[in-house]
């Protein structure tokens, strides 16, 4: 008993040994490992610049960490993807012939100049830009990038060239694309900001796998990508526009917004996209150092709605709907939604959008009253209420939103079931039209153009069976064709004060016929450490030029 | 000595035995104070839940918009949230959801489990073969993974979260009452009954099934636990029960971005998740310390 004891005992002893010495060989290693890094760094930043002693600063940092709390895109597909996190990646790599300022002018960016008739659309290219693996830009790569986006593209984005000749793109000459038109669009050239020109041949050669290693005329080259965790861009040192300031871009994952924050602020990430409401309120108030919100007036270009499905029995009656209209008590709602950032809303496009009606909030007529609810209830005959299903996605301000309406419903007798799924899952089974009478989901433009947030959107001609939008607002319901035929009318105009008043006068119809409620607008704000500059924004996405810098 | 003397005898000692055994696992578990501690946490939980409407200050879905976010005070003693929903009543009425998903999913998976284990040990052969491999295919899913993918595909609310977890430690189960009626199978006791001609059912259900039943309730403590953290993961995930329903799980999803500032969001629902689960981990160790037949005397 002894002996085995001992025996015990001393195995054990050489198993603790063991143990030991692995950990503290690996710890050692470890250690050795990182002084060497730090001293090739010393090395490095020593021979690049002479003063290297002084200029250990932030102000020699050549690499931007962005925290991209909207989830990793599957993809980076030109044409195929809609997802911020892929937008965002795909504005390093890609040009468009255009780019909208923060007004939603356009400024030339591969085409240095257009010309706009209501026939066509002719763009002249810049000279000499290079892809990043060295070909030159050709009128062939511009209509084969136009025509992938007008013919073969998904997710409703061939809806915003409708009024495109997509198979008579033409070249007049080895600059000049001319994009005939066949119906009068106001506001076409504003969507080939959306079009990034690729590398014809290299994009036929590579197939599928273009998606994962794209080729364009960024500033940035996508050089890795571990898939769940970042993506590493490395400078396009023959950009066309001049070589970018900073380095290295690194997008890193970090689904939890309150744990990108802690990034931002403790340095592991230098700029954060769609932060939580309430950080943006506390750096706005200053209680966090070091950490500044970027935005811009204009950037106010989402908006958060409670849509119908029009084909529900409930709420294809306008009574219902504006029962529902009177439940709704924006004003305290919207600080609960979207604290710090949000709006109330009463238009069908966001207020940084051009046409935006300011007057409605004060004209609105479906002010917060429940009695007037219980009244347009039981005069619909559901004096007792009914049960009806809201779909959502888990987005926090959506969450938030679902739960303040089916509280508000329940007042007035509506018991409304939420259901919860994925924003993919939602649109399938919306695609349908049937089993739901109520869901969230936003619209988005841009500032330029009030179509941008509602054509594919909301236009009945797109409601409906393989339509793009789920209202199910066909033209056979009540107002759809005041509706459709002023948004043509819109689209068709060029003279700016003609198309205000048409925009006023879209909005009454729109508000009178309740096709969906608005609630609260968003303002979009990144969230960047202090010293970073010159950040800018497409649509709401943020985005990274040649220019931007740690100053 | 009379054949009634000897039935009485051979009665009377296997009433003995019976009880003894049973009786001696209980006085185990109760000098057992650890396990004690835990059956005291389910208990209180499930009075909790039980007596919610009495013990709740305020309905769990009434919203007071003008108290949003406030922290513990008189009014709100684990304060509120964004909703201006107290924060107390909704961890009382969590209680309900989360120990009635616990207990009806692993019910149902210990009912299920424990047929298609008991079958395929008893009757062996290919059966066992058919079956066990079916088990296996489903064990060889993480049962979180497997939660998710169910509901994901079956869509959420409550009954679909219990069919989810539930599915997830059918496999458990039937492994461990195969085991066990494996081992009784041959066992002297049922080849008597057998010699006396009893239907296959009877063996089952009369004989094997009351000396096999240790392990499995074993196992069906332990088994809450988990089912519970389960639930109030798909909750988290936003697959679980749907608002306004209050559940531990979701409350703590809605309250994570905001954790720095309004603690109290996330500290009570964790809380009561892990007081509970605690609570049925110490009583079911307790139980299998005091039914495993080797740690006897």
């Amino acid at each position: 008993m002894k002996k085995r004891r001992l025996l015990a005992l001393v195995l054990a002893l050489s198993l603790a040994l063991t143990a030991c010495s692995g950990s503290s060989g690996s710890s050692s290693s470890t250690t050795a490992a990182s002084a060497e890094t730090t001293a090739s760094e010393g090395e490095t930043s020593g021979t690049e610049e002479t003063a290297a002693s002084e200029a250990a600063t932030s102000s020699s940092k050549d690499t931007l960490v962005i925290a991209n709390t909207s989830g990793e895109p599957g993809n980076l597909h030109p044409y195929n993807t809609v997802s911020v996190g892929a937008v965002m990646a795909q504005l390093l790599v890609f040009n468009s012939l255009i780019t909208l300022d923060e007004n939603g002018e356009a400024q030339p960016s591969l085409a240095e100049s257009w010309e706009v008739t209501e026939d066509s659309i002719t763009f002249t290219l810049r000279e000499g830009v290079t892809f990043s693996n060295g070909d030159e830009l050709t009128v062939d790569d511009v209509i084969f990038s136009m025509q992938e986006m007008m013919l073969n593209s998904t997710g409703g984005k061939a809806t915003n060239y409708t009024a495109c000749d997509a198979e008579n793109i033409t070249a007049t000459d080895d600059r000049t694309v001319v994009v005939p038109l066949t119906e009068a669009n106001s506001s076409q050239l504003s969507y080939f900001e959306d079009i990034f020109i690729v590398d014809k041949s290299v994009y036929e050669e590579m197939g599928d796998q273009y998606q994962y290693e794209p080729v364009g005329t960024g500033p940035f080259v996508l050089s890795e990508w571990v898939v769940g965790d970042h993506m590493t861009f490395t400078r396009n040192e023959n950009y066309w526009d001049g070589a970018a300031l900073l380095e290295t871009v690194t997008i890193r994952t970090i689904s939890e917004v309150s744990q990108a924050m802690i990034e931002v602020e403790t340095g592991g990430a230098d700029v954060m996209i769609s932060p939580d409401g309430s950080d943006v309120e506390r750096v706005l108030n200053g209680e966090i150092d070091g950490v500044k919100a970027v935005t811009d007036d204009t950037l106010v270009l989402r908006n958060n709605n409670v849509n119908f499905n029009h084909n529900s029995e409930y709420m294809s009656n306008k009574l219902v709907r504006e029962a529902i209209a009177y439940c709704i008590d924006r004003e305290s709602w919207t600080s609960i939604i979207s604290p710090g950032t949000g709006t109330p809303a009463y238009c069908n496009i966001a207020s940084g959008i051009w046409g935006w009606d300011e007057s409605m909030s004060e004209n609105y007529p479906y002010q917060y009253d429940l009695e007037k609810a219980k009244e347009c209830l039981e005069e619909a005959g559901y004096a007792d209420g009914f049960t009806c299903v809201l779909y959502t996605d888990n987005r926090t301000y959506h969450q938030a939103l679902a739960e303040l309406l089916q509280a508000s419903l329940s007042e007035i007798g509506i018991d409304m079931q939420i259901e919860t799924m994925e924003l993919a899952k939602q649109k399938e089974l919306m695609a349908t039209g049937e089993g739901y009478d109520l869901f969230l989901l936003d619209n988005v433009g841009s500032s330029g153009d009030p179509l941008s947030a509602l054509w594919r959107d909301s236009h009945p001609q797109f409601s409906g069976e393989g339509g793009s939008n789920y209202l199910w607002y066909t033209l056979d319901k009540e107002g759809a064709q005041d509706y459709a035929d002023i948004l043509d009318a819109i689209r068709a105009c060029y003279d700016d004060t003609e198309k205000m008043e048409l925009c006023l006068e879209m909005q009454q119809i729109f508000t009178e016929n309740l096709i969906w409620l608005p609630i609260n607008s968003i303002q979009s704000y990144v969230l960047a450490t202090e010293s970073l500059e010159g950040l800018s924004f497409r649509q709401d996405v943020l985005k990274i030029t040649n220019a931007t810098y740690f100053s | 000595m009379g054949t009634a003397e000897i039935n009485d005898l051979v009665e009377n000692t296997t009433e003995l035995k019976k009880k003894s055994q049973w009786v001696s696992a209980m006085g185990r578990l109760k000098k057992n104070k650890l396990a004690m501690f835990g059956l005291f946490l389910v208990i209180f939980m499930v009075l909790v839940a039980i007596f919610a409407d009495v013990l709740a200050p305020y309905p769990y879905d009434e919203q007071h918009l003008a108290d949003s976010l406030l922290g513990p005070c008189l009014r709100y003693p684990f304060g509120t949230d964004k909703y201006g929903r107290c924060i107390l009543s909704r961890v009382i009425y969590g209680a309900r959801t989360s120990l009635l998903v616990g207990f009806a999913a692993v019910t149902a998976a210990a009912l299920i489990g424990g047929c298609i284990g008991a079958v395929a040990g008893y009757f062996g052969g290919v059966l066992d073969n058919v079956l066990m491999r079916l088990i296996d295919v489903i064990l060889s899913i993480p049962s979180m993974l497997l939660a998710i993918s169910i509901s994901a595909m079956m869509g959420t609310g409550l009954f679909n979260t219990i069919v989810a977890i539930s599915i997830g430690s059918i496999g458990q189960f039937a492994r461990i009452t195969r085991a066990a009626v494996l081992s009784e199978r041959d066992q002297e006791y049922v080849e008597s009954v057998r010699a006396i001609s009893a239907g296959n059912g009877r063996i089952l259900v009369r004989h094997i099934l009351p000396n096999v039943l240790a392990p499995l309730i074993v196992q069906y403590s332990l088994n809450i636990a988990s089912s519970i953290l389960a639930a109030a993961g798909l909750s988290f995930v936003g697959l679980g029960v749907q608002p306004p329903m209050a559940e531990w799980g979701s409350m703590l999803s809605a309250g994570r971005s905001l954790i720095r500032y309004n603690w109290w969001l996330t500290l009570f629902p964790g809380l009561a998740i892990m007081v509970t689960v605690y609570g049925f981990n110490l009583f079911g160790d307790g139980l299998r310390d005091a039914l495993d037949p080797r740690l006897k005397d």
